[in-house]
């Protein structure tokens, strides 16, 4: 096993920085005349790695880019061309939406940033820090400067991890995680060990293969010990959700069998505890972390066939077999770096029901070595694919894009019939988003004295 | 008496007068040939699909169809289907005469060195009266106001009530001949095939592939593939996961030389014997996604590979990748720039980035592709084919359950 090379890796990739619970995400634009290098020079020392320890106190900084923003930094047109063809056209190309599902009010033209007619995202500047008072501070420091060299603020996302890591429709959240061997933490139990190159280039993968990595025409390698970012924004209809759960429970309105219904749609209580192992009742926290497989429950007798939690990490499921299928699934796995943004939901059901009209919902971020291998084949092949499981014509419950008018169908399965759900709304909304390319420490200096030296 | 499905492939080249624009032309006709195609009803899937030939690139035509039964009655319903359209399509073949398909089919037609079946022995109209036999049993299900059981009664109740009700409908039902092979007698066969005619193959093929292999790295000259972000690739990526299925055509040269060309032909042969006797049902080595797929040796030494599968090619790619990599190394390491293999069958296709980078510098845009079941999955038509063989008969209370699960 090739040990990873921490102080060349940036912390997002290896950590979720959960002593630090609150992010800002700020996505700038440079324009034409502005500079981009220079800004990246004076921040680049500021950038954090993922050697432990140092300057914690004061909070993380990590900077990715999108393609846009490569040009930016005056790569040369065959040095753009060696990074891989999601980033080179972005998560707002009409072929990357048509992989994603992101059509209707998905759809990129309908994004509150991102999307083909707004300010085009070049850099994302993610902060993290314990308050808000020491958030401030770092983006005042980080960001004063992009305003100063000619940038703009495009768009800014705060995130906050709440305890004990609950996603606004009220379930616990982020509870298995690919696990980087070498990564300087231990293993939680429940996480399965994928390998480095899987989430960093210039590490065997699955497959036992390098990751394809972009080149400098120096012959730099760019893309060691960096990674992918996937980012975004999906507004929750938290309150649609609970009143959609409460209208269809049985008997209608009652909180518990809202909450059982509410369960069968993810796969888990909103203690987190698998369905498949407690399909009863939610015996509470603690069993969240419990290994399981779909393996006893061929049927969906206990989860159904559809839920989320399966559609998300199918597990054992998968033709032709149980082995075969967890290998298949190493292939398709994702660090998710993701945390809620809005104000918190709390309460009953019936209180969550309750519209306060505030926006909530998670800011989705996702690291891969392969947009199309990992993230988009999760959203295409899994959860939007109607199809899943050998359904005949729903897509995950929770999440999917739901194409055209009439809802969403899903099924429970029973004895001695199963029920089917039909008309189910949409309760989670692309706000907007980007893919991303996270460079090593050693690839950020390259970009920024890249820049400077005499252009071709 | 089963019905068996059949493969045709006509490859010929293009009238040189009809070249100029023919793919947009072929594209703009795509739409109304699919409706007119929906008349064939012995049709499964077909495409029309340009390929390079020796006058040049696109300069052949290549029509692929996966039909029921005999030739004859099939090639009669397709040129009365597409009459309205025989100058540009069947028209655009070099030696075409009008009127005379079965003329040009006999003088053309390219047996498929291998062909393989998702769903043998199901006719479309068949496919067509499970899937709508299906669909109405979900709907008597869904029916609120009127509901098929009450609490507690048992499975054999409620299917025969939910069966009650489809008094009236045209629905067939029950079990039919489907053909199939039969057990254990094609298993036993298959493994003397395995034991008296490969292994012996095996013994000399392998060593004398490292040889050959070990000579084409030395002599050949660098790949070309296709880079990430080339352009080629978007009217490819725009077509797919339209429906269901997809159609990928892929056409690559074999390697020169007695060896490859030989070894082609060998392997080629291997599948489609076992193939015959064990004919998998809907699954080929765990993958579950292929409706209809051929090989096909062309005149020039170059390989055709038409598939119609489910979902999306990152997912039928990598499941050829994780699933199958050694029988596709086995086919494709004797074409051009074919990853770098070991002995025949390894390394090759398991090379996940370099395999799919590779398919797609040979992969062909399609002109015209037809489905006559566009929202079904190779697991949906056997599950309905199930659901319809129980929708007859007397079942135990098991039976009845399992029955009433598959809904």
């Amino acid at each position: 096993m090739k040990p990873l090379d921490l102080a060349d890796i940036q912390g997002i990739v290896l950590f979720a920085y959960a002593s630090l619970p609150h992010a800002r995400y700020v996505h700038v634009s440079w324009p034409e005349g502005s500079q981009p290098s220079t800004w990246l020079r004076e921040i680049q020392h500021e950038v954090n790695a993922s050697t432990r320890g140092v300057r914690k106190a004061e909070g993380r900084v990590n900077v990715a880019f999108t393609h846009g923003g490569l040009a930016r930094l005056s790569l040369g047109k065959e040095e753009l061309a060696s990074f891989p063809r999601e980033l080179q056209q972005g998560m707002n190309d009409k072929l990357r939406s048509h992989v994603l599902g992101d059509v209707d009010d998905n759809a990129p033209a309908n994004w509150e940033f991102g999307g083909p007619d707004q300010s085009p995202i070049h850099v994302l500047v993610m902060l993290f820090a314990k308050n808000i008072e020491a958030i401030g501070e770092l983006r005042s420091r980080l960001v004063e400067r992009v305003t100063a060299l000619g940038g703009l603020v495009a768009h800014e996302d705060a995130g906050e991890l709440r305890a004990p890591g609950t996603e606004p429709f009220g379930f616990r959240d982020g509870i298995v995680q690919p696990y980087i061997v070498g990564t300087p933490r231990p293993r939680d139990s429940g996480d399965v060990e994928v390998p480095a190159g899987e989430f960093l280039l210039g590490y065997p993968n699955s497959y036992d293969e390098l990751p394809p990595s972009p080149k400098g025409t120096d012959g730099f390698d760019i893309g060691k010990n960096g990674s992918y970012l996937v980012y975004r924004k999906l507004r929750q209809d938290t309150s649609g959700f609970w009143r959609c759960m409460l209208e269809r429970a049985h008997p209608v309105g009652d909180p518990s069998a809202a909450t059982k219904l509410a369960s069968a749609l993810v796969g888990r209580w909103p203690s987190g505890a698998p369905l498949v192992t407690y399909p009863e009742v939610d015996p509470g926290p603690g069993s969240e972390k419990e290994d399981f497989s779909f393996g006893a429950d061929p049927d969906g007798m206990k989860c159904p066939l559809g839920a989320h939690v399966r559609r998300a990490n199918p597990r054992d499921m998968l033709e032709p077999s149980p082995s075969k299928s967890r290998e298949a699934v190493a292939h398709h796995r994702l660090v998710r770096r993701g945390r809620p943004y809005g104000p918190p939901a709390k309460g009953t059901p019936r209180e969550r029901a309750a519209a306060d009209g505030a926006e909530r919902g998670l800011v989705f971020m996702a690291l891969n070595a392969s947009f199309r291998r990992q993230f988009e084949f999760v959203q295409q092949t899994w959860l939007n694919n109607p199809k899943f499981a050998g359904l005949y014509d729903e897509r995950d419950p929770l999440v999917a894009s739901v194409p055209g008018e009439g809802g969403q169908r899903y099924s429970i399965p029973g004895i001695p019939v199963r029920k089917r759900h039909a008309g189910l709304p949409r309760f989670v909304t692309v706000r907007g988003g980007g893919y991303f390319f996270v460079p090593g420490m050693r690839a950020l200096s390259w970009l920024a004295t890249r820049s400077a030296a005499p252009q071709l | 008496m089963a019905v068996r499905q059949q493969a045709l492939t006509l490859v010929a080249p293009v009238r040189p007068s009809a070249l100029e624009g023919l793919s947009a032309r072929l594209d703009a006709a795509e739409s109304d040939v699919q409706d007119a195609l929906v008349a064939v009803i012995s049709l499964h899937f077909a495409r029309f699909v340009l390929l390079d030939g020796p006058a040049g690139p696109g300069t052949r035509l290549a029509f692929e169809s996966n039909h029921d039964g005999d030739l004859a009655p099939h090639l009669a319903s397709l040129s009365e289907a597409l009459a309205p359209f025989e100058d540009l399509l069947f028209g655009s073949w070099e030696g075409y005469e009008k009127g005379d398909l079965p003329g040009f089919v006999d003088k053309h037609a390219v047996l498929a060195s291998t062909f393989y079946l998702g769903h043998p022995g199901l006719t479309v109209p068949q496919i067509h009266n499970d899937r709508d036999l299906r669909l109405r049993l979900e709907e008597l299900l869904d029916d609120e106001g009127d509901p098929l059981y009450v609490a507690g009664e048992s499975a054999v109740d409620v299917r025969a009530r939910l069966l009650g009700r489809l008094q009236g409908t045209e629905f067939s039902t029950g079990p039919i001949d489907r053909g199939l092979p039969v057990q254990p007698f094609a298993t036993i066969a298959f493994w003397t095939l395995v034991v008296l005619v490969v292994l012996p193959l095996v013994i000399v093929i392998v060593p004398l592939a490292l040889l050959v292999e070990w000579n084409e790295r030395r002599t050949e000259p660098p790949r070309e593939l296709t880079p990430e972000g080339d352009p080629r690739l978007d009217p490819i990526n725009k077509r797919e996961d339209a429906i269901t299925q997809n159609g990928l055509t892929h056409h690559v040269a074999l390697r020169p030389g007695l060896y490859r060309r030989t070894v082609f032909r060998i392997v080629l042969w291997f599948l489609e014997t076992t193939r015959q006797l064990i004919s998998y049902e809907g699954q080929l080595n765990g993958i579950g996604s292929i409706h209809f797929a051929r090989w096909v040796l062309l005149d020039d030494d170059s390989v055709l590979f038409f598939s119609n599968y489910d979902g999306s090619w990152e997912a039928y790619l990598g499941d050829f990748v994780d699933k199958a990599h050694i029988y596709l190394t086995a086919v494709w390491s004797n074409t051009k720039w074919f990853p770098d293999t070991t002995g025949l069958v390894f390394a090759g296709a398991a090379k996940e980035n370099a395999f799919k980078q590779w398919t797609r510098t040979f992969q062909v845009e399609n002109r015209i592709w037809y489905s006559a079941y566009k929202t079904l999955t190779v697991s949906q038509v056997l599950k309905n084919a199930t659901v319809r063989e129980g929708a007859s008969g007397d079942m135990t209370e098991k039976e009845a359950r399992d029955w009433l699960a598959l809904l």
